[in-house]
């Protein structure tokens, strides 16, 4: 459980985040989202003490971190894929973490085979990849069989399969009953993964809600038509009810309505249609919508958000 | 790379004994992390060979010409400092790279986060990191100081001039020798935890330790007397390992004196260090 209380943290006249209040409860994954410098990392640094909030508090099992007896039994953090010296190898950096909190030496081997390191365990982590680093941050956030676990954007650079298996870790981290929070920039990484979303942008709270709330709430329904009678069909919908937000030569995108009731419209009115389809607007739409200009909302989802599909069709 | 399953990312058999973190387990951890990287072997090795290379140098330059030297020069010789003022000289330049490494490499390299994840109580780990350096140089400054000295001794056997350690001040000049340069080092060390920048930290000492010495000639000359037993480095170097009286040169304090106005600064220096790590984000 970690609990946050109007945490503030400014740089000068700059604010990193603002205000910020929140619980993150076990045994779901909890996504963390919000653009490239939305506070994301800042409120993570805050969490595991490595900043000193401006004003506000957070907790980590109702103490601060630096007042837990054994930090790394109760939190695993991977803050910084390359948060190790290069010149060490993979092994003697987990040692030397595991040795802080007096962590056997036979665990260390024990997460070094658990992310599929054990081959390089002893070559220096200089010559690792991106996705090896982000697996030696998350063998040293395993160490001490955490209650808690942080990731910050965890599948940064890595292949693939390693996404598949970070997503399976995640999962399965929360099932066995562990509190999990996850940042990422990658909405569509969130939908895979994130049972509970924190949404921030420019250092605010935008959302804290599930997933499948978030999206109920956040998305529009949008129904694209194709007719040569867009004209006829547009007064019709328009008159019962629809919004009409982008119509091209014979083409018409409402929102509003059902693709059933525009059906039912098109019927009515003896339009002949030759497309008719329902689409959603994506988890990442939703959330470039909501932050594009945050500070007009605060704490809750907005309704009747305003999306608009440039004639794409939305992902889902 | 196979899917994780819950049991294999618990712990097959615990995880170790359950007791408040703490000072112990950071020594260990620090001790761990200084003898895991290569940079600490090359500053080690480098520190034992600037001490006895200008020994031997030095030693068997003397003896060599010790057929053709006047017996004026043979009273003045002081074949204890011949065979240490290498260590305290150039021991301080290396020292002072390994000082700042020691600290500075967490945050160039980001592991301070780590570090500070898994040990947040701050003055624990620049304690122990301080604690495991002192110890690391002290052992290397000592082994070099005598190892100098009786490398240096034994090239000036043929002279009948060599010093012994049963002679007055030769023992205070070798352990005096070591112990000022490993108080460079922590000097160093805590400029180092306050600058956090490898290149700023080593240039910042270097000034204080070789520059402003120079400097602190500009002054008129009763001052420069007044001021530069004040400095650290200054001409410290040739009083420290000097077997002569403590007023060997007037203007500076004795030998003990200048190590201890050594020691202030590498005080002060740490504690800088302190209050920025307790202060400052990481």
């Amino acid at each position: 459980m970690i609990e946050a209380r109007s945490l503030t943290k400014r740089y000068g006249p700059t604010v990193a985040v603002s205000d910020l209040s929140f619980t993150i409860r076990p045994g779901i994954v909890t996504g963390f989202l919000g653009p490239n410098g939305a506070g994301k990392t800042t409120t993570m640094r805050m969490i595991l003490g490595l900043d000193r909030p401006t004003s506000g508090s957070v907790t980590v099992d109702g103490m601060p971190y630096a007042d837990l007896d054994c930090p790394m039994r109760e939190v695993g953090a991977l803050l910084d894929a390359r948060a190790a010296h290069g010149g060490r190898s993979a092994r003697s950096h987990l040692l030397s973490m595991a040795q802080t909190n007096g962590i056997s030496r036979r665990r260390v081997d024990e997460v070094l085979g658990i992310v599929g390191l054990s081959d390089v365990a002893r070559k220096r982590s200089k010559g690792f990849s991106l996705g090896m680093n982000q697996r030696l941050g998350i063998a040293g956030a395993l160490l001490g069989d955490p209650q808690i676990l942080m990731f910050d954007e965890p599948v940064n650079g890595l292949d693939p399969e390693g996404i598949v298996w970070i997503r399976q870790l995640m999962r399965s981290l929360a099932a066995e009953g562990r509190t999990v929070l996850v940042s990422s920039h990658l909405m569509a990484e969130m939908e895979h993964t994130a049972d509970h979303l924190l949404v921030i942008g420019r250092g605010q709270l935008i959302a804290d809600c599930g997933m499948a709330e978030f999206l109920d709430r956040a998305s529009v329904q949008s129904v694209r038509v194709r007719t040569q009678q867009a004209d006829v069909l547009a007064a019709a919908v328009a008159a019962g009810g629809g919004t009409i937000v982008s119509a091209g030569d014979d083409q018409l995108e409402v929102h509003g309505l059902t693709e059933d009731q525009v059906a039912d419209i098109a019927f009515a009115n003896g339009v002949r249609l030759q497309h008719l389809a329902a689409s959603r607007a994506s988890l990442e739409q939703a959330f470039m919508e909501m932050t594009a200009d945050s500070v007009e909302y605060h704490a809750a989802v907005p309704d009747g958000l305003q999306l608009t599909h440039n004639g794409t069709e939305a992902g889902r | 790379m196979t899917a994780v399953i819950t049991e294999q990312v618990r712990p097959a058999d615990g995880t170790g004994r359950r007791k408040r973190a703490g000072l112990a387990g950071t020594l260990r951890a620090e001790r761990t992390k200084i003898f895991s990287v290569r940079s600490t072997y090359w500053a080690l090795a480098l520190l034992m060979l600037v001490a006895v290379g200008w020994s031997i140098g030095d030693c068997a330059g003397v003896a060599a010409h010790w057929s053709h030297t006047p017996a004026q020069a043979r009273a003045g010789l002081d074949p204890t400092q011949d065979s240490l003022i290498g260590l305290v000289l150039l021991g301080q330049l290396v020292i002072v790279a390994l000082g700042a490494l020691t600290i500075t490499t967490e945050y160039s390299t980001q592991a301070i986060r780590t570090s500070l994840t898994v040990m947040p109580r701050r003055g624990v780990l620049f304690t122990a990191k301080g604690l495991v350096f002192t110890v690391v140089a002290a052992v290397v400054a000592f082994a070099a100081s005598f190892i100098a000295f009786f490398t240096g001794q034994a090239l000036l056997a043929s002279t009948h001039a060599g010093a012994t350690l049963s002679q007055p001040n030769v023992l205070r000049a070798i352990v005096a020798s070591a112990i000022v340069v490993v108080l460079c080092g922590l000097l160093t060390y805590g400029v180092g935890a306050a600058l956090r920048s490898t290149a700023a930290t080593m240039t910042t000492v270097y000034g204080v330790l070789f520059l402003l010495p120079q400097l602190v000639r500009a002054l008129p000359v009763s001052w420069y007397d007044d001021v530069i037993r004040w400095i650290p480095g200054g001409q410290y170097d040739g009083v420290i390992s000097s077997t002569g009286s403590a007023q060997l040169i007037p203007h500076m304090f004795g030998i003990w004196g200048e190590v201890a106005v050594m020691a202030g600064y590498a005080i002060l220096g740490l504690a800088l260090g302190a209050w920025a790590m307790h202060r400052r984000d990481a």
